[in-house]
């Protein structure tokens, strides 16, 4: 075949894969204004859309939007850091199954975060602890505990060389001790309204979010998606295997350790701020594989947009499918992921593509 | 033009000793054939000329520098190593799979030159048609030929090729071995490559060392070595050895 031949194939893929891209960030884009026109306080899409725009809207109309927005705006940056936490982690673990939320890092910083509730480390005196915790603090003690947890797993994954599924089996069950704690916490130290706040935060849920989280959400995102990208060909080379990563001039240890440092910090704040999201950073990689094929450098955008696309559909069943009762979305997302995690055991587990 | 030197190294796997004492040398546009039963060492001793195991005792020189002391990096950009194959279950394309073999020149991402290097590799082991299909929907041989073209797509000058004929009907084996040779002749490269089939090795080295228990049995010129009496101390077989069709027949 000629040279010119090659160059097309090679521009007609990417032009493919930028299209599929292009086609989910118009669908996110999308979704945006649509979920924050649904919902009790009626706002027409064309309004939202306008908010989003920059046009000012009058009192009540616009207090409402932007409390919807707000929720899809941190849907939108939670879900993707959950989905491309994912991402990382199974190619690193070169394991189909493994995820924040299967290896327990969820819960770790969940855990965390109900420590430095309960120890008054983030402050609280009401049921309503986010209108007055420093929120700096949630994501710290997050993410000291879901890096613990990381690391462990990784030091699993290394030094005893435990195959795919023993390593997501040992974190479910690591997963239970964390709840474990939390649980003999709550029995032996808190009255029934500190009982009440834990499980009610236990639950994932966008609402809880406020200014001050988003704000920090937005200022660290862009950094950790950067940190993200960057891994890109990396680990594309490590989900190969770790011989053909040392023959390509790339310490496969140094990648899982700064991969998972990097998508820990993403999961943890994540966590922090809306709380456990089941599955989401499972479902999404599998999904975008599907879209766009395994390599990195389009795999963890896809992946990305995904997951916010599927956590702002979750959100909006979470608000309409018991309306008026506005569900916690990691109920919606519970019920959603787990046949999901059944089919992907079902359809090999361990061996399956990463 | 690089010359591979191994000198006198001593490896171990925790405390067994993998490779004893072991020396060997190897030039531009030489195929240097590797035989041995299974566990004798051979992909060891590939390994430990690639940097990815540290001998104990001795050194690996590539191009005069020590090996263990080189940058991964640079080391990538001399040599490539094909591993024997594992299972590679990924969506990965060909394109983008022989694309990471570029990683040792690229910065932040891929360019249109690195582009350009993959599709030439795959065209060196006449894979180019492949380019747009997934790993796990090619067959045994292309496969082969696919992860070749990954170590190729760096343009390293020594290549070493862990057991590439595994698995292969006849027609493939001799079409990846036919490559090989090509490289060494047209490429100048160097090329170590461990083989099972003693008549291959025998047709295709320039060279054939033969080991036993992590030990260099014999080296030299294919007819040297490979012989009725070298065989059965290392194999333990009795074999017949055509030297004018460069054949090996087991009794």
């Amino acid at each position: 075949m000629s040279k010119k031949i090659d160059q097309e194939y090679v521009t007609n893929s990417s032009l493919r894969k930028i299209l599929i891209l292009a086609v989910l960030l118009v669908v996110l884009a999308l979704l945006i204004p649509l979920s924050a026109s649904i919902g009790l306080y009626n706002v027409s899409f064309f309004d939202a859309f306008k908010v989003l725009l920059g046009y000012k809207l009058p009192g009540n109309e616009a207090v409402a939007l932007w409390l919807r927005l707000r929720r899809c705006l941190v849907g939108v940056i939670t879900g993707m850091l959950l989905a491309g936490g994912g991402t990382i982690m199974q190619a690193v673990l070169r394991n189909p199954l493994a995820s924040p939320f299967t290896l327990g890092i969820s819960h770790a910083a969940a855990l965390g975060v109900a420590i430095a509730l309960i120890t008054g480390s983030a402050g609280y005196t009401t049921m309503w602890f986010m209108e007055i915790t420093s929120p700096y603090v949630l994501p710290i003690f997050a993410f000291v505990f879901a890096l613990s947890q990381s690391l462990l797993i990784l030091l699993l994954a290394q030094k005893e060389g435990l195959e795919p599924r023993a390593i997501i089996l040992s974190a479910i069950a690591m997963a239970f001790t964390y709840q474990a704690i939390l649980a003999l916490l709550q029995y032996l130290v808190l009255n029934e309204l500190q009982i009440a706040t834990i499980v009610f935060w236990m639950f994932g849920d966008l609402s809880r979010a406020g200014d001050a989280e988003l704000q920090i959400l937005s200022l660290t995102f862009p950094a950790l998606v950067a940190m993200y990208m960057l891994l890109h060909a990396d680990l594309d080379l490590v989900s190969i295997s770790d011989d053909v990563a040392l023959s390509s001039g790339v310490i496969p240890w140094r990648v899982r350790l700064v991969a998972v440092v990097v998508s820990t910090l993403g999961a943890a704040l994540a966590t922090s701020f809306v709380g456990i999201l089941a599955f989401l950073c499972l479902v999404s990689p599998h999904i975008a594989r599907l879209l766009i094929g395994a390599s990195h450098r389009y795999l963890i955008p896809t992946a990305m947009i995904v997951g916010s696309i599927l956590l702002l559909i979750a959100d909006i069943a979470s608000r309409t499918v018991l309306s008026p009762i506005t569900l916690p979305v990691g109920i919606v997302l519970s019920f959603i992921g787990a046949p999901v995690l059944i089919v992907l055991l079902m359809k090999g587990g361990g061996h399956g593509h990463y | 033009m690089v010359i591979i030197k191994v000198v006198n190294i001593d490896v171990y796997y925790n405390s067994y000793k993998a490779l004893d004492r072991v020396s060997i040398t190897a030039r531009p546009g030489e195929v240097v054939g590797i035989i041995g039963p299974n566990g004798s060492g051979k992909t060891t001793l590939l390994r430990t000329i690639d940097g990815i195991l540290r001998p104990k005792i001795g050194s690996v020189y590539i191009d005069g520098k020590k090996v263990t002391s080189m940058k991964r990096r640079e080391v990538a950009k001399l040599v490539g190593y094909v591993p024997q194959r594992t299972e590679f279950s990924t969506y990965m394309t060909v394109l983008d799979f022989v694309l990471t073999g570029r990683r040792p020149y690229i910065g932040l991402s891929y360019t249109n030159k690195d582009f350009k290097k993959a599709v030439n590799a795959l065209k060196m082991v006449s894979a180019h048609h492949l380019i747009d299909r997934r790993l796990d929907q090619l067959s045994g041989g292309e496969l082969q030929r696919v992860i070749i073209a990954r170590s190729l797509a760096a343009e390293p000058s020594v290549l070493l090729l862990d057991e590439p004929t595994a698995n292969l009907d006849p027609r493939y084996q001799i079409e990846v071995l036919e490559h090989i040779r090509s490289l060494a002749e047209e490429k100048r490269n160097t090329i170590l490559v461990t083989l099972h089939d003693l008549t291959h090795a025998y047709r295709y080295s320039d060279k054939v060392i033969m080991m036993k228990n992590g030990r260099v049995f014999a080296m030299g010129d294919p007819q040297e070595v490979i012989t009725s009496e070298n065989i059965k101390n290392v194999f333990g077989l009795e074999a017949l050895v055509l030297k004018e069709l460069k054949a090996v027949i087991f009794r």
